[in-house]
């Protein structure tokens, strides 16, 4: 069962160079060798991560120090049961998501090419030439740059979730920032403008991290993530006047993540990002990359930072938008007619679920349950069950937000339009769309079974256990807005017949020339499917995702 | 992010340990750079031309980098009080170099962008008949 | 007495509910990806689960109640707390009664949506919902309810909404608000519990450490206990959280069979059955001062559903209100704590399913057959479709409580139990609610036998299924699947009163059961 330990090492530093190399290998083939060798890779991926995944089940925390250099300079690679699962996570929905855009070269985005008589043969670079030259140009659906994007993309993700100080964890977001913004502009002309405000934003959100690692560098002396955690506990049991930089530190980390991670207010650049851009590049976005960013504010939170009481008006700030994320992220999904913006805004108000935790980390007292009869909670289970919560959020969330967009997309593709009230009655011709729909909703709304409700009820207790009841309302609140938009979004689908039995008409869906036409039809509804499912079946993991996230936690 | 770029600025002054105390160098280069990056954001977030903005993003890479120069000359300060060699810390400056690398990048992808959106203007309808039908006259867009 | 339990290996035993709940989820995966047309197999297999589930319950009947077989399968599911099915008394009663249901109710359907689209989708959920029904009788604690009970709230969406007309979806929607808000409240108290008591295993008189809660904390423990009967009576359809019921009757009619008489609502009485006695215990509510509060509102709702179903002229509006009324007989029962009211509640909670079911299945025969849906378009259908209108009678005479049908059985323990109690006034509610329940329902069997039919609509002399008699040309014939299962239900209707006295009769089982929780 277990692989021997040299090759699990070999494979933690192989999630991130396979996908890297397959990303520049890609760049010299051709369009439909690419997707080959997409689809190889993420087999390899897929089959990479599942040792890291086993061993650190087993409860050992794998460490690999790349080319023999020790840490400051050296690359470290470190594996925990956070980055095993995220790891795991991204490797299942890039998978799915890999297969899905093979399977649909149309999904990967648009190409302007001049109408030659081989519009092949024109190449990116030739758009200004064709334009300015009053050619006639046409866009044109699939563009294989998704492929280099996308694998480069992945190795960036795998290398956040795996590195073992904050100088490549900085590396690796940079690396997904890139790529991130380039995979939107793949969306066409409207997707370019919101591909550049997301680079703004990106780079922005770089340097205020950069900034704050520089920080902790020279209060700690190290960039190692868990020696400069232990230099900080150190600092702090010493009362250092020192401490002001951390905060400061955290501050900029915590503001330029939420920077990438679209927390409200500062969310305004996802809504255009994710629903303009092709049908296979929103899943990745709104499942994966973000999550990277929350991967490294909870590392910051808890494993560099620590509880130190001096970041409690962080923290309620933080939470604070958080509230504010979840109920105005809400509202404007409700208010929203089509179909990818609406999910875009449930994106902003779920991603303010995963910063409810952050005052409970500060205060992990079992303060109001003490000295009740019978109860079960043992010390310190609401540090454990907050991140367990969290991190379940964040984990259901990526399948079920990425089967959403696949389906969304899809059916995008389909009648060419994600207006909801004209996609009415789409859900007669593809009951499997609507079914993967109505699967990730379960997922989202939080209901049982499903890894969200597993996330909502280990943050729900670890609330009540910490006496910090709002949570628990903010959550009920959540829960109910999100079934309402949800509802709103899916419910038309079903529309079978108007009340006087007369027929719906439904928007033609378009001719697509040769092959598009039946990859629409056929099993790429698949993808999205298997993920819907998953988002179910992973309900059942509560207790096993709790027990891994206990391997090399910082408690 | 206002609100960013003035804490950053106070956290700078927190560092230097300012307020009417004598600048040493280093400090004086803190200083300078979050007025830098402050000035390069306040910048950014205010203007609508793209080409400008992109500027602006990169004055504050400059001033970011350069707070990160100046912490690591601190922090080598600090580290070796004897103030032998050229005084400056290698890991940081790594991460400069990194910072500059990345910053080129993402300065030439948003060239690209910006030389795409510009050179092609925006369409009238917010949806455009999408990918694979009858091929566009880019005119009928124009 | 050694049974056919003893014979299966220990190691096996806790397999056995769990194979209860997967037989019909193992339908329901298989039904999904079956094409259209596949109408063979698909009947095939749901017949197949649905009655090996209820030999299977059958089965284990002698040994549960008798033998005091107790078999369990436990799984973890999130720290601490375990996912938990459990055969007891209470739960086999109700499974029984869902899983007999089951059955008739596919009968039914097969016949009912004959020749209409999307029946993989609706046969698939169909079985999803009777998964969720099992796992919710067989729950055995309350977060495994909880879990079955929300699944119940999504699964009976695509079924209310199943012709996906604008009216239909726009119950669904109401209902999904209602019953998604309920079950809310439902966790809200599930968290609040367990966080001071545990898992909340289900055990009669009280699930651990709550009475000690109850007796240091009567104030969190109100809450909670506010909390879940409020979000069970959600479901239960208890005033004024009943709002959905009345709409959600434009669903096809199995399944309005379903939802009125086995699934939803139902579990949500269950559910308060189960809180009562498994979770605080009937003293601790005692001491909670909850039960008189609950016992008035019950009457109340059966007072004010009977009216309610008065004022309605559509035969399947004035059933739902009918439901809403009836159902609450079961809360009043429990509420009233002595062993023969508690065993009037229970056992309730079977017969108002049989007489119910029976009266739906009517009802969506008389629309399908003469296309009657309001009571007037009733008159003389007595003399057109006269086995309909006796099995539509039996269920209507058991609903108003005359003998010797179920109905009477449950209303003569209510009412003895009424005397026994503390709470002498509710006999008046009962024999208030009896006369309400005959003025609704005898002027539609009036007009069923006495009242000559006005004008006959031609179209359904000679509509597809119903082919007229040659003898009568105003006779109609129905189709044999939907009228078998009524005619079935009816039966039941009166075989379980008039053998009330049988042993493993539901009067049998739920007075051991109301012995069991009461002493």
């Amino acid at each position: 069962m277990n692989a021997p330990m040299s090759l699990t090492l070999f494979c933690l530093g192989a999630v991130v160079l396979i996908p890297l190399l397959a990303s520049a290998l890609s760049v010299l083939l051709g369009s439909a060798a690419r997707r080959v060798l997409g689809v190889l890779t993420s087999a390899a991926v897929l089959g990479l991560s599942a040792p890291i995944l086993v061993r650190v089940t087993s409860g050992e925390t794998l460490e690999l120090a790349l080319g023999g250099f020790e840490s400051p300079l050296g690359i470290t690679l470190r594996a925990d049961g956070l980055s095993a699962l995220f790891l795991a996570m991204t490797a299942i929905v890039g998978a799915v998501v890999s297969c899905y855009a093979a399977a649909r070269p149309a999904a990967t985005g648009k190409r302007l090419v001049a109408q030659t008589v081989e519009p092949a043969t024109v190449t990116d670079g030739d758009h200004r030439a064709a334009l300015t030259e009053d050619a006639p140009a046409a866009w044109r659906t699939g563009h294989a740059g998704f492929w280099p994007l996308w694998l480069g993309c992945w190795s960036g993700l795998n290398a956040v979730f795996v590195s073992g100080d904050l100088f490549n964890t900085y590396v690796g977001l940079e690396l997904v920032g890139l790529t991130a913004v380039a995979l939107v502009a793949l969306g066409g002309r409207e997707a370019w403008a919101a591909a550049l405000r997301y680079l703004f934003i990106a780079v922005l959100g770089s340097l205020l991290f950069l900034i704050g690692v520089a920080l902790i560098y020279s209060v700690t002396g190290t960039l190692d993530i868990i020696d400069s955690g232990e230099a900080i506990t150190q600092l702090a049991a010493q009362g250092d006047a020192d401490l002001a930089a951390v905060v400061l530190a955290l501050c900029l980390i915590s503001l330029g993540l939420a920077l990438k991670v679209a927390l409200v207010p500062l969310h305004g650049w996802l809504i255009p990002a994710h629903s303009s851009a092709p049908s296979a590049v929103s899943p990745l976005l709104s499942a994966l990359v973000i999550k990277a960013a929350l991967f490294v504010l909870l590392r910051a939170w808890l494993w560099v930072a620590g509880p130190l009481p001096e970041l409690e008006i962080l923290a309620w700030v933080l939470a604070g938008m958080g509230t504010a994320a979840i109920l105005l992220g809400s509202v404007m999904a409700l208010r929203q007619s089509r179909l990818k913006p609406l999910i875009a805004y449930s994106t902003v108000a779920q991603v303010g679920y995963w910063f409810l935790l952050l005052p409970l980390l500060l205060d992990p007292e079992t303060s109001a349950l003490e000295g009740q009869p019978g109860t079960t909670l043992e010390e310190g289970a609401v540090l454990a069950g907050a991140l367990s919560g969290t991190v379940a959020l964040a984990l259901g969330h990526g399948l079920a937000k990425a089967s959403l967009f696949l389906s969304a997309g899809h059916l995008k593709d389909l009648y060419s339009t994600d207006e909801i009230t004209e996609l009415r009655g789409a859900g007669r011709a593809h009951p499997m769309l609507v079914m993967s729909m109505g699967l990730s909703a379960v997922g989202l709304i939080g209901l049982p079974l499903s890894l969200g409700f597993s996330g909502k009820w280990l943050l729900a207790t670890s609330a009540v256990a910490a006496g910090h009841y709002w949570i628990l309302v903010v959550l009920v609140a959540g829960t109910l807005f999100s079934a309402a938009y949800l509802l709103k979004a899916v419910a038309p689908l079903l529309v079978m017949s108007e009340d006087d039995q007369t027929a719906l008409t439904l928007p033609q869906a378009q001719n697509h020339p040769g092959a598009s036409d039946r990859t629409l039809t056929g099993k790429a509804q698949l993808a999205p499917f298997l993920l819907g499912l998953l988002t179910v079946l992973t309900g059942f993991l509560g207790v096993w995702l709790t027990g891994v996230l206990e391997v090399g936690a910082p408690w | 992010m206002m609100l960013a770029s003035s804490t950053g600025a106070l956290g700078a002054l927190v560092e230097a340990g300012l307020l009417g105390v004598e600048l040493t160098q280093v400090q004086w280069y803190l200083l300078l750079g979050t007025a830098v990056a402050v000035i390069g954001m306040v910048r950014m977030l205010l203007t609508r031309d793209l080409v400008a903005r992109l500027i602006a993003l990169n004055v504050t890479g400059i001033g970011s980098l350069m707070i990160i120069l100046a912490l690591a000359a601190r922090s080598a300060e600090s580290a070796d009080p004897a103030g032998s060699g050229p005084g400056i810390d290698p890991v940081l400056s790594a991460l400069v170099i990194t910072g500059l690398v990345i910053t080129v990048a993402f300065t030439g992808l948003g060239a690209v962008l910006i030389r795409r959106i510009e050179g092609f203007p925006v369409t009238g309808r917010r949806d455009d008949p999408e990918s694979g039908g009858p091929a566009q006259d880019p005119e009928a867009e124009q | 007495m050694v049974t056919w339990l003893e014979q299966i290996p220990g190691e096996l035993l806790p397999a056995i509910p769990l194979v209860m709940v997967l037989l019909s989820l193992t339908a329901a995966v298989a039904i999904f990806p079956l094409p259209e047309n596949s109408v063979k197999l698909r009947a095939g297999i749901n017949l197949t689960a649905a009655a090996t589930k209820v030999l299977l319950i059958i089965a284990l009947v002698p040994a549960v109640v008798a033998d005091g077989a107790r078999p369990e399968f436990s799984a973890p599911f999130l720290p601490g707390i375990d996912l938990v099915l459990r055969v007891d008394p209470l739960a086999l009663f109700f499974a029984g009664l869902s899983s007999l249901l089951w059955l008739l109710t596919t009968i039914y359907a097969l016949g009912y949506l004959r020749g209409s689209k999307n029946k993989s989708r609706f046969f698939g959920f169909f079985s999803l919902c009777v998964t969720a029904t099992v796992g919710i009788s067989f729950s055995g604690n309350l977060i495994t309810f909880l879990v079955f009970y929300e699944l119940l709230t999504v699964v009976t969406y695509p079924l209310v909404a199943h012709w996906g007309t604008p009216a239909s979806l726009r119950a669904a929607r109401i209902y999904l608000r209602y019953a998604l808000g309920g079950g809310l409240a439902v966790l809200i108290g599930v968290v609040w519990l367990s966080m001071y008591v545990g898992p909340v295993d289900f055990a009669e008189g009280g699930a651990e450490g709550v009475t000690e809660l109850v007796a240091s904390n009567p104030v969190p423990a109100l809450l909670i206990f506010v909390l879940l009967v409020g979000g069970l009576g959600v479901k239960a359809a208890l005033f004024p959280l009943h709002g959905w019921l009345p709409l959600a009757m434009v669903a096809p009619a199995p399944v309005s069979a379903l939802l009125h008489a086995v699934a939803v609502v139902k579990a949500g009485v269950f559910g308060i059955v189960r809180v009562l006695h498994d979770v605080f215990g009937v003293e601790a509510a005692a001491e909670l001062g909850v039960l008189t509060p609950l016992l008035v509102l019950a009457a109340f709702t059966i007072l004010y559903g009977s009216y309610q179903a008065l004022r309605q002229q559509e035969i399947k509006k004035r059933l739902a209100y009918s439901t809403i009324s009836q159902v609450s007989y079961v809360v009043l029962g429990v509420a009233m704590v002595n062993v023969l009211a508690t065993t009037g509640g229970i056992v309730h909670l079977v017969h108002q399913g049989i007489m119910k079911v029976t009266l739906f299945f009517c009802a969506g025969l008389f629309a399908e057959v003469i296309r009657a849906h309001t009571v007037s378009q009733l008159r003389g259908a007595g003399r057109r479709m006269p086995l309909t209108s006796a099995a539509f009678t039996v269920g209507a005479f058991g609903m108003i409580g005359l003998p010797p049908t179920a109905g009477f059985i449950s209303k003569w323990q209510l009412g003895t139990g009424a005397l026994a109690s503390e709470h002498p006034w509710v006999l008046w509610v009962l024999v208030g609610s009896s006369l309400l329940n005959a003025a609704y329902f005898l002027p539609v069997v009036y007009a069923l036998w006495f009242a000559d039919p006005e004008d006959v609509d031609p179209e359904t002399l000679a509509s597809g299924d119903a082919a007229s008699d040659a003898a009568d040309p105003l006779r109609v014939r129905e189709p044999k699947s939907l009228l078998v299962p009524a005619l079935i239900t009816a039966g039941l209707t009166l075989f379980v009163g008039i053998a009330a006295s049988l042993a493993f009769a539901p009067l049998q089982v739920a007075r051991f059961i109301a012995e069991g929780v009461l002493g």
